[in-house]
């Protein structure tokens, strides 16, 4: 007569709604360093660390602004082998890792509706023909520490956009 | 020990699930501060991560547009790379869980590894050919190695970086010397190797096809032993220690085998599908299997011993007001 085993519980699932890598998680936080020094120790000075946070959050709105700006505005992104692409602009996703665009203008024909893949792509730059006066040109490029993962951006943007980041 | 014999324990594999589709692959890590870690190639492109010794989900590496077919960790899992079907092979911050490189290929690449430094990965795939990036500069084109004659299903480092190992569809595993890129020697079978498996700490190569699982000295490539199994293997792998392999394949069960005597000693079933994929973890206290059905199985090595989430509870326990907060698996009928 054979006694199965116990377990204290079945290991856990994937969670639904997140693809995980907890950044509370010990691992994460040792081995994640950040680009800005001061957030990688934690002997860092209070105030500097408040500023920033602060040029972080000012960053990260402004990123977020840019997008907003040109939802439904005609854009074109360059990629990879200096292919140039029209489309009119929707929306991102929470991880910047797709676009989700209309009419996107491809060099074997027009798709109506399409998702456009941010990762493997170096430097998408959203340029809107439409205002000849003021081409708003929004470039981001990566500051990156380790690996290359994006940690945070640099937005340079020429036209209003700038403007109101530079007013906040 | 005594007790635990005159209790006859069962074995209970942990079933992980997530995945929609089968599980072709699965790699551990080596043991780092934070323990060792497991990741599994599936079908559906959704490659995930897991804690080692428990089965636990950890995150899921998400980008790859077609079934992933290789995935391996660096040694101290701070890296994974990918092989997929997209023709596509990416390499992955494993702590964030980000896409750090895609590789584009010409066809569906099925097998990617690291160097032990992990500033070179070997790829390899359906358009027959051995590539080598230079991780610290991935905008160069990767060293070309071609030879096979048709698509390669698994490829390895071996003799320390300074070898590779490559089994293809073509009925060869062909031995290559990095530097020249020349091939060394080659084994011929009758059918196409169904795994291969290599072990540095010894040398020694584990490979199946057919009901066979064969050793063979990774440097010279002489036979060291052949072993057969009641039914076709897919995947095999040796134990640390190497006194014990495991073993699964067509018949949905896994089997374990004294290494020094060859003979069968345990058999488990508990997938609902051919078993693709196996292996043992760093430590050699469980091995993984990963199967058609879509889930991973872990399985203990020594069964009814306190490890990860399994507990050994002794016959005096039982009834105790602890044995409550366990959790008995259900009867699996066979």
């Amino acid at each position: 007569m054979t006694t199965p085993v116990s377990v204290l519980r079945l290991p856990k699932g994937p969670d639904p709604n997140s693809r995980g890598f907890d950044p509370k998680s010990p691992r994460f936080i040792a081995l994640c360093r950040t680009s800005i020094p001061t957030s990688a120790g934690s002997e860092s000075d209070a105030e500097q660390l408040q500023e920033e946070q602060h040029a972080r959050s000012v960053l990260r709105e402004t990123f977020l602004r840019c997008l907003l700006s040109i939802s439904n505005k005609k854009v074109q992104f360059r990629m990879h082998e200096k292919v140039k692409v029209d489309a009119t602009f929707g929306a991102s996703d929470i991880d910047v890792l797709n676009f989700q665009v209309s009419d996107l203008h491809t060099p074997i024909g027009v798709q109506k509706e399409a998702l456009i893949s941010t990762r493997g792509s170096p430097k998408p730059v959203f340029q809107t023909p439409e205002s000849s006066d003021t081409i708003e040109r929004i470039k981001y490029q990566k500051i990156s520490c380790q690996n290359d993962v994006m940690l945070s951006m640099r937005l340079y943007v020429d036209g209003l956009l700038w403007r109101d980041a530079e007013r906040g | 020990l005594a007790s635990r014999q005159t209790m006859a324990m069962r074995q209970t594999p942990l079933t992980c699930s997530g995945h929609t589709r089968p599980v072709v692959d699965l790699a551990f890590s080596g043991i780092t501060p934070y323990g060792y870690f497991l990741i599994s190639a599936c079908k559906d492109g959704k490659p995930m991560l897991r804690q080692g010794d428990t089965g636990d989900w950890i995150g899921t590496f998400l980008g790859h547009k077609g079934a992933v077919w290789g995935a391996t960790l660096n040694t101290d899992a701070t890296k994974a790379a990918t092989a997929a079907a997209d023709f596509t092979a990416k390499v992955w911050d494993a702590v964030s869980g980000d896409e750090v490189l895609t590789l584009a290929h010409k066809h569906i690449v099925k097998t990617v590894t690291f160097t032990q430094d992990s500033n070179c990965l070997l790829t390899g795939g359906n358009d027959k050919l051995l590539r080598i990036y230079d991780l610290s500069n991935p905008e160069a084109a990767p060293q070309e190695i071609a030879g096979h004659s048709s698509a390669i299903k698994k490829a390895l480092w071996c003799n320390n970086d300074k070898q590779i190992l490559s089994a293809s569809e073509d009925k060869t595993i062909r031995l290559w010397d990095r530097s020249s890129m020349e091939e060394v020697k080659t084994l011929t079978f009758d059918t196409s190797v169904s795994s291969m498996e290599y072990v540095a700490d010894g040398e020694i190569l584990v490979i199946t096809y057919g009901k066979t699982i064969a050793f063979y000295n990774a440097l010279s490539l002489d036979l060291i032993k052949l072993v057969e199994a009641p039914a076709p293997i897919n995947s095999a792998s040796l134990h640390p220690e190497k006194d014990f392999f495991v073993a699964g394949g067509e018949d949905f069960k896994l089997y374990k085998f004294d290494y020094s005597t060859k003979e069968e000693l345990e058999s488990y079933k508990g997938h609902f599908g051919p078993v693709h994929c196996v292996r043992f973890s760093p430590d050699g206290e469980l091995y993984a299997s990963g199967s058609e059905d879509g889930t991973l199985r872990l399985w203990q090595t020594a069964v009814g011993k306190t490890y990860g989430l399994w507990k050994c509870v002794l016959p005096e326990d039982l009834g105790a007001e602890n044995s409550e907060q366990l959790y008995t698996a259900p009867e699996i009928k066979a």
